[in-house]
């Protein structure tokens, strides 16, 4: 059981990509830290330093307390699921998920009870004889997330580990691991691009852009307190509709297009410096579940063009337009298809709205749930 | 006849697939032909063997077999070739897939200069050091020894096979190595654990290639070799041609059972070049 500490961590590859650029992380011993971001942006790269695969070109690692930058993969005691699983083709599913114990020289009876366990856990009993090519992608992923989790190492890598499983499946991993990782008790960075298990898995998501780190936080927090708008836009699921708004001389109106809405003093009191953004540009953010459906128009409502409704059984995802420009912060979520027309933008609204696309929809607009940021540092205000 | 192959017969012959199939037959007749002769002519007389040489229809007689095997030199010979050849094997197989594993997965000059020294010793003729090479092991006292045969072909033949496995190697998926690292393998327990049951295949070329190579070689035999009781397999059937001047079929006969421990070695290990050894071990 340890912490692990990067401080000022950097990774420039030989051919001169700087895939990290300066990251400080410090998590406790025991916590389950997730690691989100866009593709590309340095998470495997953050992992496989950590585990001693590569090479920590500037800064400092340290494992329980010890500075690790130097120290063999073999004697750093974690335990890592590879992204693209990285099974023992030769040895059979028993053989790959037992090999660490093996390497412990544990005894033979010891390891195979350990085995079967987990086995039953991943549901890969009937599977244990098996070698990996004769495995579905699925199993392969279990095979690999079992070879972690026989172990009782200082610390968990897992790169996506989950990402191949059907959704039943997966919900029902979710719980295991996270019921694992709370009886070894050992720190956890934890890779993935599902925003479930981003927000319920974590006691802390770090969402990293560019070999940066842009905001590391409780989920809730970083779901209600984006610091900016990248952050703002790549947690939660369907994604932040960001708008290019004016704030007029009085600060009494915020100009979404050709709509104007009133601002409340309460949000001038919990957005202190939008005060300073007084006739100028802004960029508001609006959470797709914070548009609740209005009847009347009046100073406080947004109406949109509906353009397509998707209904998904608990909830309606309407797609709508405003003549308002929207703003992308320039993020990249995978699997997220986002309507990139001009105003567009998402609400989820109650399963049995009325909701005929084509026609216009109000909103109602709780400008205390609105998220402000600066238009050229993209910063929250 | 099964309805598919009437309908093969009626099927177009394009003269791509002709010229294809003329080189087959002449490619097959070119290995055969001198093969039928030399089997079929160790079981014939000589008498019969100058008259039809090519001739099928004839009474097998063993008595070549016979005279090849009670000369008891052939068998020494086969003896030491054997010796020979599977020490050189084994040795080869040893130094080879270590310094491969060494030469592809350790950095910088670790990895770099041994392999520039292999490549030099491969770009060399072997012709070109054959006069050092005897005074070398006539110092050493390595000549007209099985010792120093097994010296010399481990030594010629270690790079070749360091280029085979290597080029296996560099193909290697690195994320199974670094998977056995983090679940604690020393980087020897990587190599035969993980590196050597994976590379089976290439290593079965290799004990061919080798044996094959040490089991032929006549060279630094001829070279090295004076007694009687060191000689090797491809010597004894050179002297089989001086003592039975024209008596082809008991070479002939001298030459199947030479060929034989190699054929056995092939049939054997054919069945170590299965595809797809490494399927499964990643996404895809
Ligand atoms: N060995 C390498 N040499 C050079 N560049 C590399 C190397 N490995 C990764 N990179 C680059 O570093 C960047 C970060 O890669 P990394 O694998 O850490 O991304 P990631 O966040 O894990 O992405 P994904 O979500 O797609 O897995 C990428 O732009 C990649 O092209
Ligand atoms: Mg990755």
């Amino acid at each position: 059981m340890a912490t692990i500490e990067l401080e000022g961590i950097r990774k420039r590859y030989p051919n001169g990509f700087a895939a990290v650029k300066g990251i400080d992380l410090a998590i406790a011993e025991g916590e389950f830290m997730v690691l989100v971001g866009p593709s590309g942006c340095g998470k495997t790269t953050v992992l496989r330093m950590v585990a001693g695969l590569e090479t920590i070109s500037e800064g400092v690692l340290r494992i329980g307390g010890q500075v690790v930058n130097n120290v063999e993969p073999q004697k750093r005691d974690i335990a890592m699921v590879f992204q693209n699983y990285a099974l023992y083709p030769h040895m059979t599913v028993a053989e790959n998920i037992g090999f660490s114990l093996k390497m412990k020289k544990m005894p033979k009876k010891e390891i195979e009870s350990k085995v079967s366990n987990a086995a039953q856990i991943l549901g890969l009993s009937e599977s244990l004889k098996l070698k990996p090519g004769q495995l579905s992608g699925g199993q392969r992923q279990r095979v690999a997330m079992g070879r972690a989790i026989v172990r009782e190492p200082s610390a968990f890598l897992m790169d996506e580990p989950l990402s191949n499983l059907d959704a039943k499946l997966r919900v029902q991993m979710r719980a295991e691991v996270s019921r694992i990782q709370h009886r070894v008790g050992v720190a956890t960075v934890y890779v993935t691009h599902d925003q479930v298990e981003a927000m319920t898995m974590g006691d802390r998501v770090a969402v990293m852009k560019d070999g940066t780190i842009q905001q590391c936080e409780k989920p809730q927090s970083l779901y209600d307190y984006p610091t900016n708008m990248f952050v703002a836009a790549f947690i939660g699921s369907p994604s932040m509709n960001l708008y290019q708004a004016g704030l007029d001389e009085a600060g009494e109106f915020i100009h979404l297009g050709s709509q104007a809405l009133r601002v409340p003093p309460a949000v001038f009191e919990k957005h202190q410096k939008l005060r300073d953004y007084r006739g100028r540009d802004i960029v508001v953010g609006i959470r797709p579940e914070y548009l609740p459906v209005a009847t009347e128009r009046d100073e406080t409502t947004l109406t949109a063009d509906v353009d397509l409704v998707e209904a998904l059984g608990s909830e309606l995802m309407v797609h709508f337009a405003i003549d308002a420009k929207s703003m992308t912060a320039e993020y990249a979520y995978e699997g997220e298809d986002h309507l990139a027309g001009s105003g567009s933008g998402i609400a989820r609204v109650d399963a049995r709205t009325a909701v005929v696309p084509g026609k216009p929809m109000v909103f109602g607009s709780d400008l205390s749930r609105w998220h402000f940021f600066d238009k050229v540092t993209e910063e929250a205000m | 006849m099964k309805p598919e192959s009437s309908h093969l017969k009626k099927k177009h012959i394009s003269p791509y697939s002709t010229v294809r199939w003329v080189i087959l037959v002449i490619t097959l007749l070119i290995i055969m032909v001198p093969l039928i002769f030399v089997i079929g002519g160790s079981f014939k007389t000589s008498a019969n063997l100058y008259q039809h040489p090519f001739g099928l229809s004839f009474h097998p007689t063993f008595s070549n077999y016979r005279a090849v095997i009670h000369d008891g030199g052939m068998l020494r010979a086969l003896f030491n070739s054997i010796i020979v050849s599977v020490i050189t094997t084994i040795a080869v197989v040893v130094i080879a897939s270590l310094a491969s594993f060494g030469v592809t997965f350790l950095s910088g000059w670790r990895g770099i200069l041994p392999y520039g020294f292999l490549v030099i010793g491969l770009a060399i003729p072997a012709q070109a050091s054959i006069i050092p090479q005897f005074v070398l092991f006539r110092e050493l006292h390595l000549l007209n020894s099985l010792l120093g045969l097994i010296v010399i072909n481990t030594a010629l033949l270690a790079p070749i096979a360091v280029f085979i496995l290597t080029s296996f190697f560099r193909k290697f998926p690195v994320g199974v190595l670094e998977a056995s690292v983090l679940d604690g393998c020393s980087t020897m327990n990587v190599f035969r654990r993980v590196v050597l049951p994976l590379s089976r295949a290439p290593l079965s070329a290799v004990v061919i290639l080798v044996f094959l190579g040490s089991w032929n070689d006549l060279l630094y035999p001829l070279l090295f070799i004076q007694s009687p009781v060191n000689r090797t397999l491809p010597l004894a059937l050179i002297d089989l041609q001086g003592q039975y001047v024209t008596n082809y079929p008991v070479l002939f006969a001298g030459v199947v059972i030479a060929s034989i421990p190699m054929l056995i070695l092939y049939v054997v290990l054919q069945r170590q070049f299965v595809a797809g050894i490494m399927a499964g071990s990643s996404t895809g």
